[in-house]
């Protein structure tokens, strides 16, 4: 109860602290210094009590406290501690308090960030108004709701409290689910800080200055969330058995279109640094950002895309569903206001950008990466624009990203090498053409050599030569700067990093060698250029009483050396065994990765089998002269059980041996499986033969019974019994240079912590100097004499 | 000469933008026996391409969880409807168009999410 009241107090808390640094905003010096400092003080006791109330609730996971809603919902006392501690965000309520908790906490590290750079009110009273909203989300999605009364309307008293909990989901039984969300909601929480400073700048008219104070911080959102992304997409590859890092799902791309709006923020807020224009744009751009996450967070949790989406959708409710529009409403209401009412003001350094520099190919550059979030989020609001138009609601097929992107990648690889070799302002024509005729001749020779390789789309071959071209220029350029000043080289390290991604990208697409395999135990199979043998299985993890899972390993085996990988599939009540659990068993390489997907395990067919329907005949498949007839199926209750209390049912068949009839039951046994009936045939030997048959399997046909059908299965009864042996039908994939796309995005983060580091410093030395809002920037252009 | 080449591109791209998501975002109308042969190869776990089935409502006295409905060629198949609830309650001899995945198996049925009047 207290902690359901704590929430209440933390919106609360959330709202006076908000109202005040707002009121701190029209005071006078004095008494604005005197709000802020009672506004600072109860925003730093919010942040303690969301940590508080974080804690209290994994405090009631790892207690079993199952008269708490979320804790029976998303934990169960089989879970291992870490799993317990990662129930607190599996769910809805949780997600939201990791959200606003980092948040808040991001918040208290802002606070005197923004103070000393005299932004706390400006920047406060917009990132209060955040708290404020995912606070009273939490009010409606509160963590600590009671199992009694979530249920009170099916007769839940008090008294009901469950011994044991729901459990978490079993995809989520990973130790990834300890890192990915965290992070992702890391990076999601630092893309408000952004947004604030811009709404500060409109406040202060000082559309300049924001600029260089939210940089830092605007590196670090992008950084956080590209690594957040790259761990959901490893996460994927390594245990979800998707087979690929990027399923372009509506889950995985409402952390990507924030992500490539905030790419684009970064790129225009470099341009504005150094030549003062694109302020309309960054405005505009740093609204975009957040309101993006809103508009994700909106579809991917509201319910909207219904069951459009593989991630598990939970309606939240109206009231969590309203809040969750008008809370994106509001910020797109705000941001759309603030930037109407400055308009006229921040047209006083309007320029045109010349072709050949930077500023105009890092424009172009972020129009491009505009471009994408805008085409991925088409794609994912689909639904919803199918719903709206009264047509069925489906998601787009991923060849549509996949289209569009085989355009939009190599312009944007294309435009990031013109970017480096072009200088701010202007550029020497001669050098220009010398880096271009080398990055060009660089891409064409090792593209011809993908070509012979292999790589024969034209796609592909475009898509082979920009990121070469890239790779190139931007080692070339790079170099040089490290060697002068390694502060410098961010961008560089960055763009090197999705060139790598896209080479990834492309030796996977182009060149990945998959085989469908049916693998009998203990038989080496050849399956392309490799020798696979299904060893056995392993029962795992039996302590959870909702699931038999099992390890599969298969041997896999080239030019005499081998390795044993361990694939998982398993079926679990968790899903009511509608689909199979799957996870990969996965040999890692640098140079290439071999990827064994389950598909199914089954026991080898052994007999010769035929189907056969009501009132209709088959011939005998050893000899055709026999032809049996199926006259009826008996029903159970007319067999009886078997002592083990097993169902029996019975094909009665009538046997024709020229002129002779003679009438036969085929009798079978059957019991529940995990993935429905199984049959035990009992073998009845068939007259004039040393063959036997047996009833394998019922079809039932419940609209009309007539039509349903039987598989008989015939053995030689003076053979001895063969053993049937398991067989594990999977997917290999043999993946050239997967690697590189995991290097490519790591490498990609590196640079972005290098310019982090960059840019902190350098806002920490211009904090020392007071800077004329309308006078150039200072400082020489290092960069761009060094490039 | 940027803002002109941002705002072109603009017009010319997002209606293209759309256009191409309207070729990749529509479901097919099909009969009972074609979604159960798309379904791709029995492999576990994954789940057979969603479409559109004209269904008449043959029986709905078990509806939602088995409703008993032909299609087009006079097909029967049993649907297990699992989407929001319908304005008006399933009546036998409507004419609706279900949106959903076959199951395949020993049982095969359509396991519809979404559903339109015809």
């Amino acid at each position: 109860m207290i902690a359901q009241i704590l929430i209440h107090v933390l919106f609360g808390m959330a709202l006076a602290s908000t109202g005040l640094y707002a009121a701190a905003l029209y005071a006078d010096t004095d008494r604005a210094e005197w709000l802020s400092t009672i506004a600072r003080r109860i925003f730093g006791a919010l942040a303690f009590g969301l940590v508080a109330s974080a804690v209290v609730l994994v405090i009631l996971i790892l207690q079993h406290r199952f008269e708490y809603t979320y804790v029976w919902n998303y934990s169960s006392r089989e879970l291992p501690l870490h799993l317990l501690i990662a129930s607190f965000y599996s769910g809805q309520e949780g997600s939201f308090l990791l959200w606003t908790m980092f948040v808040a906490l991001i918040g208290v590290v802002l606070t005197p960030y923004a103070r000393r750079h005299s932004y706390e009110a400006p920047v406060m009273v917009f990132y209060g108004l955040i708290v404020s909203f995912l606070t009273l989300l939490l009010v409606a999605k509160n963590p600590f709701a009671y199992f009694h009364e979530s249920f009170a309307a099916d007769g839940i008293t008090i008294a009901d409290v469950r011994d044991n909990g729901k459990g978490l989901n079993p995809l989520l039984h990973n130790a990834w689910i300890t890192i990915h969300p965290p992070i992702l909601f890391v990076g999601f929480a630092s893309m408000s800080v952004s947004f604030a400073f811009a709404m500060a700048g409109l406040i202060r008219r000082e559309y300049h200055r924001w600029i260089d104070i939210a940089l830092p911080w605007t590196l670090f959102g992008t950084a956080v969330l590209g690594f957040g992304i790259m761990l959901g997409g490893f996460w994927a590859y390594e245990t979800l058995g998707w087979g690929g890092f990027w399923g372009w799902d509506p889950v995985e791309n409402s952390s990507l279109i924030p992500w490539l709006v905030v790419v684009a923020l970064v790129h225009t807020m470099l341009v504005q640094k150094r030549t003062r224009g694109l302020v309309k744009t960054n405005m505009i751009l740093a609204v975009a950002s957040f309101v993006m996450v809103l508009y994700s967070t909106f579809l991917t949790r509201s319910g909207i895309l219904g069951d459009t989406s593989v991630h598990s959708f939970v309606d939240p409710g109206k009231f969590a569903f309203w809040i969750l529009l008008l809370f994106m409403v509001t910020f797109v209401a705000i941001g759309i206001t603030m930037v109407l009412r400055r308009r006229s003001d921040m047209n006083i350094h309007r320029e045109e950008f010349a072709p050949t520099t930077r500023e105009f190919m890092l424009s172009i550059g972020s129009a491009l990466i505009m471009a994408s979030a805008i085409f991925v989020t088409i794609g994912t609001s689909w639904p919803v624009i199918m719903e709206v138009l009264g047509l069925p609601k489906v998601a787009v097929a991923i060849e549509f990203y996949n289209r569009v992107h085989l355009v939009l990648v190599p312009a944007v690889l294309i435009v990031n090498a013109l970017s480096l070799i072009f200088l701010w302002r202007s550029t020497p024509r001669a050098k220009m053409q010398s880096l271009i005729i080398f990055g060009a001749a660089i891409a064409a020779v090792a593209t011809a050599v993908m070509a012979v390789i292999g790589i024969n789309d034209v796609g592909q071959i475009v898509l082979a030569f920009t990121a070469w071209f890239s790779l190139a220029i931007n080692l070339r350029v790079g170099i040089s700067i490290m060697s002068a000043s390694p502060a410098m080289a961010g961008a560089y390290i960055s763009h090197t990093g999705i060139a790598l991604l896209i080479f990834g990208v492309i030796t996977t697409s182009s060149y990945t060698e998959s085989h469908h395999a049916v693998l009998v135990h203990g038989v080496p199979t050849q399956v392309g250029e490799y020798t696979l043998t299904y060893l056995g299985k392993e029962q795992v993890e039996k302590h959870y009483a909702d699931r038999e899972k099992y390890k599969y390993f298969v041997r896999i085996e080239r030019d005499g050396s081998g390795e044993t990988v361990a694939a998982v599939l398993y079926w679990s009540d968790f899903n009511k065994r509608q689909s199979a659990f799957l996870e990969p068993g996965i040999r890692w390489g640098f140079h290439n990765d071999l990827y064994v997907s389950p598909k199914s395990t089954e026991r080898e067919d052994l007999f010769k089998r035929t189907t056969i329907m009501r009132g209709t005949s088959i011939r005998a498949p050893y000899d055709s002269s026999v032809v049996i007839e199926l006259e009826r199926f008996t029903m159970p209750m007319e067999e009886g059980q078997t002592s083990d209390g097993r169902m029996q049912m019975s094909a009665v068949l009538n046997v024709r041996i020229g002129d002779s009839i003679v009438p036969l039951k085929a009798r079978t046994k059957i019991a529940t499986g995990a993935s429905g009936p199984v049959f035990d045939p009992e073998w009845v030997p068939l007259p004039g033969s040393t063959m036997a048959v047996g009833l394998a399997e019922i079809a039932r046909n419940n609209e009309d019974p007539t039509k349903s059908t039987g598989d008989l299965v015939f053995r030689d009864m003076s053979k001895p019994m063969p053993r049937p042996r398991e067989v594990f039908t999977v997917d290999f994939s043999v993946k050239p240079w997967i690697s590189l796309v995991w290097f490519g995005v790591i490498t990609m983060v590196l640079g972005f912590a290098f310019s982090i580091v960059r840019y902190t410093r350098q806002v920490r030395k211009q904090s020392t100097l007071v800077v004329a809002e309308d006078t150039p920037l200072a400082g020489t252009d290092t960069e761009s004499v060094k490039a | 000469m940027l803002k002109r080449i941002i705002i072109l591109a603009a017009i010319v791209g997002i209606p293209l933008g759309v256009w191409i998501a309207s070729t990749y975002g529509q479901l097919t109308e099909v009969t009972f026996a074609v979604a159960s042969s798309d379904h791709s190869s029995g492999v576990e776990g994954d789940q057979a391409p969603k479409v559109i089935i004209v269904s008449t409502i043959v029986n709905a006295a078990e509806a939602p969880e088995r409703i008993a409905c032909t299609d087009h060629t006079g097909a029967a198949f049993r649907v297990q409807y699992t989407g929001s609830t319908p304005d008006e309650p399933f009546v036998n001899g409507q004419v609706v168009r279900f949106v959903g995945h076959v199951h395949d198996g020993h049982d095969s049925y359509f396991h519809a999410t979404q559903v339109y009047a015809q």
